[in-house]
């Protein structure tokens, strides 16, 4: 039996003691051909992959508050019982911690609540894709008849008819109450909740004292085991589309299919987009459990299992896992609290 | 009053019409044409950034898709510019939108080989290194030998190297020896991530290809010339109406010369008809009565003839006018264009420098000074900070400049022919700048004007004509002494001088020029109907015998003229500043 080792010295050498034994000609015409930088040992030594978040948007910009106070407005739903703010709750993670969303009138809606927090800092918008960008986003969940199920326009309607309040919108939008300001009021706010100083944060700023040893090593795993393939960038995830399932087929193993679990499919229609979804962020994962679109991860753990077997196709042992919980940790990043 | 209302509505359909064309001959589809062009290039820098992108990827320069991604939302603002452009722009924003589809296949396909490549090195190396294959020499070979043929297929992606993975996959688990290990979940996940890494090669480089396929720059070169037909077209049009302007503008002469003689033959017609009554009258007092009756009616006659004559003259001098004018707006609407076209360029460049640096702080190791420094070079911003003002502040003043002279025509389109106070100073001004491209080839205009002048009860339209004929009389007098100069020198530019008083009860205006002035003889006919010494088609006659009715007749001022002939000519006319009542409202 042997074991994965994530020490790259010795791999590193034992590499290049297996090339340097090779005696045939085409060997080491291979060893000429192959650059350093495709070698494992170089992808390690070198650490890249992820880098830390800066702000997006002043929060002292006059529509950021504006935002967050429509954000968290209930008119923004047709009984005036859901707010955005009633799902993703700020500091909870950005998240509602159920398996699916909430709306009115207690409808239990298909899929799980993304986080909030580092929205502006994704590519795309929804697990799907489907909104390019905030301001795309933003009226989705609004007309979406089991989130808010109403209309802008009678979103509007009502914000104008309260004559403080549209005084109050009046003075930061000249042009008053209207679909588009509201939508890019919450999305001016949305793109000023990016969670700034984390630990991992500091440690890649030069505090190596920011992490514990544990999170450091979970570091090193997380870029060994090829998390780091597709969770990569400032905000560790959301610059890519990734098939769920790839070295193994998660959806057969968990059984009883949703129109959900098609993805990418749904709004592209391709057969190759099936079972595709937009890679989430990985920043303040720790406080938005459960995981995954169909939220059937309840803990950490057992979404870092999931992965490492159905994504990258490798085993782990307890300690490695707990190390790489450690470092998912390290990415609590803080809010500012005038935005919470 | 159906007559001069009808006049009236000739006249604003003409200066329509003129405006029209002076529009459509100004619109030569530049600006559709740059925008055109700068979105065009745009996409084709991005189609260069995105095989370059997708080129470092595939040979292992760059594992970050943070790059590529970058462009992806970038490119996003390229797509709503050709939107904007318009549906002719439809297949090169398909092909993009095909592109990006692919770079997303193709970023989830290069993660999954990516790993499995890596993958599979550390698994292999881990099992060499284990206690299991210490003692297995011959399957340490093997072992080492698929490790040289998944490396190998990787880069260079051959069938040989891949029936040799294969080969050595089915060997080893028929292998007694290996039998132990190849029971093992890690040697499961080997042969696993060897099936991606075989699987993923051809996938990510037929999507490469598939990308490459959608000839995005063919597409852009086509979209290219399609624009610049359209340009072409556009220009050709502009150019018609150009030509259409000039050909409104010798109608309206044309016209209004035919409308001329048709007048003076009436009145001549009518004078003879005058002289044969007079014969009669001393013939026969017995018809005396009859013979009044009919004087008196062609007198009236003969008043409307002198009516209609004035109202072709302003006929005349509004399709002078309107082609003046045009020309006048046109030459400031020109470098406006420039300085604006100059700026949108400039706007441009910052905006692309400015997303490439914030690209650039985005990225994992951020941009240093250095390179942010060679950004802000490359985007030329040291002469747009220097340019820019400039082109801003010679744009105001044109729009200035346009502004004056619209001022100046609303004010000389609507001018009420009653008698009431009016500003002289103004209806000067504004004649000077509705004359001036009559007078400024040849001629320096000088205002003296009285500030303390009071407002003159006058008919202001008629002011109006008075002024503009004497200031286009005068610039005629001064273009003879320049013309003649020309043949031998550098003509030296003469001047018209205006200046307003007032003295004694009346407002006085002088109209002096520098030009070839007139005889005695000349001097004491200039006021005679059709006395004119100015060649066929530059003059009518008309101009000084219409000032004197105006000033003269309706406004009981009087005109006056000193002249010298090679000196120049001054005319003083003037107004009476308190009106009398019986004159009043003779309109």
């Amino acid at each position: 039996m042997f074991t994965f080792s994530s020490s790259r010295d010795l791999t590193g050498v034992l590499m290049i003691v297996a090339l340097a034994g090779c005696t045939r000609a085409d060997d080491s015409a291979l060893a000429d051909r192959i650059p350093s930088t495709a070698r494992v040992e170089h992808v390690e030594a070198t650490l890249e992959g992820l880098s830390a978040v800066t702000r997006l948007q002043s929060i002292d910009d006059p529509r950021v508050a504006l935002g967050k106070e429509l954000f968290a407005d209930a008119r923004l739903s047709r009984d005036n019982t859901v707010s955005c703010r009633s799902c993703h709750v700020i500091n909870r993670g950005g998240a509602d911690g159920l398996v699916t969303a909430v709306g009115i009138e207690g409808q239990v809606g298909p899929i799980n609540t993304p986080t909030v927090l580092n929205s502006g800092l994704n590519f795309a918008q929804f697990w799907d894709g489907r909104a390019a960008t905030l301001e795309e986003q933003v009226p989705g969940p609004i007309h979406n008849p089991v989130e808010m199920g109403t209309d802008l326009t009678d979103v509007v309607a009502k914000l104008g008819a309260d004559t403080k309040f549209a005084r109050r919108f009046g003075a930061v939008y000249p042009t008053g109450v209207s679909g588009a300001n509201v939508v890019d009021a919450i999305a001016t706010y949305e793109r000023a909740l990016v969670a700034l100083d984390s630990p991992f944060d500091r440690y890649l700023g030069g505090d190596t004292s920011a992490i514990s040893a544990q999170a450091e090593r979970g570091y090193r795993a997380f870029l060994a085991l090829g998390c780091v393939s597709c969770h990569q960038g400032p905000n560790v995830g959301g610059n890519m589309y990734q098939r769920f399932g790839i070295m193994g087929d998660y959806f057969a193993d968990r059984g009883h299919p949703t129109d959900a679990d098609l993805g990418r499919f749904r709004v592209t229609g391709r057969e190759r987009d099936k079972y595709v979804f937009k890679v989430p962020s990985l920043r303040n994962v720790a406080n938005t459990p459960p995981y995954f679109h169909d939220g059937s991860a309840a803990t950490l753990e057992d979404a870092v299992n999931v992965m490492i077997k159905y994504q990258l196709g490798r085993s782990v042992n307890d300690d490695e896992r707990h190390d790489i919980v450690a470092f998912l940790k390290s990415l609590e990043g803080r809010v500012e609290d005038s935005l919470l | 009053m159906r007559r001069r209302l009808l006049l009236a509505a000739y006249g604003v359909a003409l200066l329509g019409l003129a405006s029209f064309l002076v529009v459509r001959a100004s619109n030569t589809g530049q600006e559709a044409f740059d925008r055109a062009t700068a979105t065009l290039s745009s996409a084709s820098w991005f189609e260069s950034a995105m095989e370059a992108a997708t080129l470092r990827l595939r040979s292992y320069l760059n594992d970050s898709f943070d790059d590529i991604t970058a462009l992806q939302v970038a490119e996003r603002a390229l797509l709503a510019d050709l939107d904007a452009l318009g549906p002719g722009y439809a297949p090169l924003a398909g092909a993009l939108h095909e592109e990006a589809r692919l770079i997303d296949d193709f970023k989830a396909q290069h993660a999954v080989f990516r790993n499995s490549f890596y993958a599979f090195q550390r698994l292999v190396g881990d099992l060499r290194a284990s206690e299991a294959l210490r003692n297995d020499a011959r399957g340490r070979e093997s072992v080492g030998q698929l490790e040289r043929a998944v490396l190998s297929y990787a880069f260079l992606g051959t069938t040989e190297d891949r029936a040799i993975v294969e080969r050595l996959i089915t060997r080893l688990r028929e292998d007694a020896g290996f039998a132990p290990i190849a029971a093992t979940d890690d040697w499961g996940f080997v042969v696993a991530h060897v099936r991606r890494v075989l699987d993923g090669r051809p996938l990510i480089v037929a999507l490469d290809e598939e990308r490459a396929a959608l000839d995005i720059k063919r597409k852009v070169g086509d979209q290219l010339a399609g624009a610049q037909a359209v340009y072409s077209a556009t220009v050709a049009r502009a150019r018609y109406h150009l030509y259409a302007l000039f050909a409104l503008a010798l109608m309206l002469v044309v016209v209004a010369i035919w409308e001329i003689a048709q007048v003076r033959h009436y009145v001549a017609v009518v004078e003879e008809h005058g002289r044969g009554l007079e014969a009669r009258v001393a013939e026969r007092t017995a018809d005396l009565a009859t013979a009044n009756d009919r004087l008196r009616q062609d007198a009236v006659e003969r008043e409307r003839m002198q009516e209609d004559l004035l109202q072709a003259r302003k006929l005349e001098s509004v399709g002078q006018l309107a082609a003046g004018v045009a020309h006048e707006i046109n030459t400031p609407i020109q470098f406006i264009g420039d300085n604006i076209r100059f700026l949108d360029v400039a706007f441009k460049d910052l905006s692309t420098c400015l997303t490439d640096i914030r690209a650039g702080v985005h990225r994992s190791t951020p941009l240093s000074g250095l390179e942010v420094d060679e950004l802000l070079q490359r985007a030329d911003t040291a002469f747009i900070a220097d340019e820019a003002p400039r082109a801003i502040a010679q744009s105001l003043d044109g729009v200035d400049r346009v502004r004056e002279i619209v001022l100046a025509m609303k004010a000389f389109a609507h001018p009420s022919d009653n008698v009431e106070p009016a500003d002289l100073n103004t209806a000067i001004k504004n004649a000077i700048t509705m004359t001036r491209s009559e007078w400024k080839f040849v001629a320096t205009a000088v205002l003296e004007l009285d500030e303390a002048l009071p407002r003159v009860p006058c008919a202001l339209g008629s002011i109006n004509q008075v002024l503009v004929n004497m200031i286009v009389n005068a610039a005629h007098a001064i273009g003879d002494v320049v013309k003649k100069a020309g043949a031998t020198d550098t003509p030296a530019l003469g001047q018209i001088t205006i200046r307003t008083r007032a003295v004694a009860g009346y407002a006085e205006i002088d109209i002096e020029d520098t030009g070839s002035g007139m005889s005695d003889a000349i001097q004491a006919r200039i006021f005679d109907p059709f006395f004119t010494t100015k060649v066929v088609g530059r003059g009518t006659g008309q101009g000084l015998a219409i000032a004197h009715r105006i000033i003269v007749g309706r406004h009981s001022g009087n005109i006056r003229v000193r002249s010298a002939v090679g000196t120049g000519t001054c005319f003083t006319i003037r107004l009476p500043l308190v009106r009398e009542e019986t004159v009043a409202g003779a309109a």
